[in-house]
């Protein structure tokens, strides 16, 4: 008996040591990147998990049917942006070379290109080819005088709001904060919604709106020289105004400051309890399904402005970038070309939505049969305002989002919580 | 002699587990915490730079305050469950019909996951639509919605209420198993002296579950400074920095700023002062047990 516990032991022990080794070693057996049987080289591209329509799975066999020597592969990683980041900053700082192609958020550019994660594309994506793009999303790959991506998925953060609302009172879109508020005040009090919807929880999200604010009174975070100033008079003058949105005007309630994701404020508008949302481009889409209580009820504006200030929408988006540990670079750059070709993005729009970067697209006869909205809605395109860049935004948002979440909190007036702000931005290295 | 290895051999797997998983990260985590080491700074990477890390950390409002931020919310989470779980450990102890459906329920909060009962919580305390302000408003209590979350004055309250509703299962099953290790005879001979309830439970129960309690305060403070969920998912360390705790601040240094320089400080002060804590709450026991 005694003798037979300890083989069962001795087994154990065995099986135990095997999976501590496997598990060790499994890494090398997968290296990818490397040539298939048939020659083959292997790509792997990081994408969102979520693929409505299946679009970007469908791009990925029409590209592998096309091509013989490139094998194309996802990686799929989380939805949430600050997740993502997360992610693709682990794989990259591990120096691994199971992710070719990076899909970087707007924001990320200086980070990563700071940190040398990226190659440069400046001979790959000249700058005949840069000028087919929407203007404002190339510069968002931009760092250093240096290209450091391909601009693939254009987003923005307009407004939109309840149509048959304001032509119901007989209001025509206000161009101003002052105006839009004293409808948002008339509108309420007679239909018994929320004037606006907004996400000002804790998170990147508040850093989009803040933004917005900012510039629609002409203030920003940083002067031409990089010099802070985040605590000029007029960036206090916004930040106070969001301030009395909630407490003075009454036109955001003030849970808005718990809202931290786009859903939280989407989704009371489009059950048609209220009247403006700034809120990114996919609202649209939902707005208009068939469960939706505000179907064709909503359309989309530039976000407003302050008297003498300027229309502010911020710009998000996802552009493709190389990674510097890859062993394949050209493989890679021939996905990427193939990925933001006219003919792909006009396949993605028209199937799925995918607003693309290409200026082409949006003039193209199909896709405007295919999504009227379209050429009205890039309209707003010209108000395009974008968010500080820096080599540690990560960093600069949270400081950011805590100073100014404490003044929408009311435990900071809006002066004390920008002052704090630029005393940390300066000391930010 | 044939298996005078065997003890050794049988012994290496979970030495290496723990070599790799904690005694390798661990030194990693000191040397960093020397080091000036940002993954964003390709110029200077890990090079020495003595006890700079610490200065600037105690240098740092923000840290500073995160660390007053942890004691509190530890405090008020401590104290919390320990009155509840002996409450409820004291009821799931007693002989009465449907007891193991009771004490079930009563281990239902630590069966669900953090991020979800946080989320879950969450909609509760929702100022405009959360049931919580819902119920108080119908029943007279309130007239104006409190904002649970988004208000430095109450979010600290509102985690704190979370997070003892999600840990106390644990202290309650710790205690319930201290309570059974406690012989009838005791208290039949207490019921002899003609002793009351409340004097039976002071000079009996107490002293001989205090052990048992200790246990389970140092389980329960550890999963409520380390899982960071909570807090992550219901304000995000915030309005502004109001329920920041140390370790979602260290999170964000680590993953966010990707400076692990610093973080790495951060991490040893952090370890330092739990098991400071840890200390405390052991030193106390023995020192009750042997009195």
């Amino acid at each position: 008996m005694k003798s037979r516990m300890k083989k069962l032991l001795v087994f154990l022990l065995l099986v135990g040591t095997g999976f501590v080794i496997s598990a060790c070693s499994n890494n090398n057996d997968n290296s990818s990147g490397n040539e298939g049987e048939d020659g083959a080289v292997t790509i792997h591209m990081a994408v969102f998990e979520n693929d409505p329509g299946g679009q970007m799975e469908a791009a990925r066999q029409r590209f592998n049917e096309e091509h013989d020597n490139i094998q194309l592969e996802f990686t799929p990683m989380s939805n949430d942006a600050s997740q993502m980041h997360d992610q693709t900053v682990t794989q990259l700082s591990a120096g691994s070379d199971n992710l070719d192609i990076v899909n970087m958020d707007v924001v990320w550019t200086a980070e990563f290109a700071e940190s040398g994660w990226l190659l440069p594309l400046d001979e790959m994506f000249t700058e005949d080819m840069q000028s087919n793009y929407i203007a404002r999303q190339v510069d968002s790959v931009k760092y250093n005088d240096q290209t450091w991506a391909v601009p693939w998925f254009n987003d923005l953060h307009p407004l939109w709001y309840r149509s048959d609302l304001l032509e119901k009172y007989g209001y025509d879109v206000p161009e101003t904060y002052e105006e839009a508020v004293e409808i948002a005040q008339h509108i309420q009090e007679e239909e018994g919604i929320q004037g606006f919807t907004m996400h000002w929880g804790r998170s990147e999200q508040l850093i989009v709106s803040f933004t917005e604010f900012l510039h629609a009174n002409n203030g920003d975070f940083f002067d031409e020289d990089g010099n802070v100033t985040v605590n000029s008079p007029e960036a206090v003058e916004a930040l106070q105004f969001m301030v009395d949105m909630m407490n003075e005007y009454e036109v955001v309630s003030p849970s808005a400051v718990g809202n931290s994701t786009p859903e939280d404020s989407r989704i009371p508008f489009t059950q048609g309890q209220a009247l403006f949302n700034p809120n990114w481009g996919y609202v649209y889409s939902i707005n208009q399904a068939d469960d939706s209580a505000v179907k064709d009820k909503t359309w989309v504006a530039s976000n407003f402005m302050f008297e003498g200030g300027q229309k502010a929408n911020s710009v998000g988006g996802w552009n493709f970038a190389i990674s510097s540990s890859s062993n394949h670079p050209e493989e890679a750059w021939e996905v990427i070309k193939w990925f933001t070709s006219v003919e792909n993005q006009k396949e993605m729009l028209i199937n799925g939505g995918y607003a693309g970067t290409q200026l082409e697209i949006y003039s193209d006869e199909e896709v405007i049969k295919a999504a009227p909205y379209l050429e009205e809605y890039t309209k707003v395109f010209e108000d395009a305002s974008v968010r500080p860049s820096h080599p540690q935004y990560s960093k600069l948002s949270d400081i950011a989002q805590s100073h100014i979440h404490q003044a929408l909190s009311g435990d900071l007036s809006p002066q004390e919580a920008l002052d704090g702000l630029a005393e940390e931005l300066e000391n930010l290295e | 002699m044939k298996y005078k290895y065997l003890p050794y051999l049988l012994l290496v797997p979970v030495f290496t587990m723990i070599i790799v998983v904690v005694f390798i990260p661990l030194v990693t985590t000191i040397i960093y915490s020397f080091q000036s080491y940002r993954l964003t700074n390709t110029e200077e990477k890990a090079n020495f730079i003595g006890l700079d890390n610490y200065v600037a950390l105690f240098q740092d409002d923000r840290f500073i305050s995160s660390l007053l931020t942890s004691l509190i919310y530890i405090a008020g989470s401590v104290i919390g469950m320990l009155i509840l779980a002996l409450i409820t450990a004291q009821l799931a102890n007693q002989a009465f019909k449907g007891r193991s459906l009771f004490r079930a329920t009563i281990l239902l909060p630590w069966a669900v996951a953090p991020v979800v009962a946080a989320q879950a919580w969450k909609f509760m305390f929702e100022t405009d639509f959360g049931i919580i302000n819902h119920i108080l408003k119908s029943l007279g209590l309130i007239e104006k919605n409190i904002p649970w979350l988004v208000s430095s004055d109450h979010a600290m309250m509102s985690v704190i209420l979370t997070n003892v509703w999600k840990t106390t299962p644990l202290l309650t099953l710790i205690i319930i198993s201290g309570l059974q290790t406690i012989s009838k005879e005791l208290y039949e001979s207490a019921d002899i002296d003609g002793a009351s309830p409340w004097k039976k439970y002071y000079h009996i129960t107490l002293p001989l579950i205090r052990p048992f309690i200790a246990m389970g305060l140092i389980f329960t403070t550890l999963q409520t400074i380390n899982v960071i969920d909570i807090i992550y998912v219901m304000t995000g360390g915030g309005p502004g920095e109001a329920t920041e705790i140390f370790t979602l601040y260290n999170y964000k240094v680590f993953f966010q700023y990707l400076d692990f320089g610093l973080g790495g400080a951060m991490a040893v002060i952090g370890v330092t002062v739990i098991g400071i804590l840890i200390y405390l709450y052991s030193r106390n026991m023995n020192k009750q047990m042997d009195t």
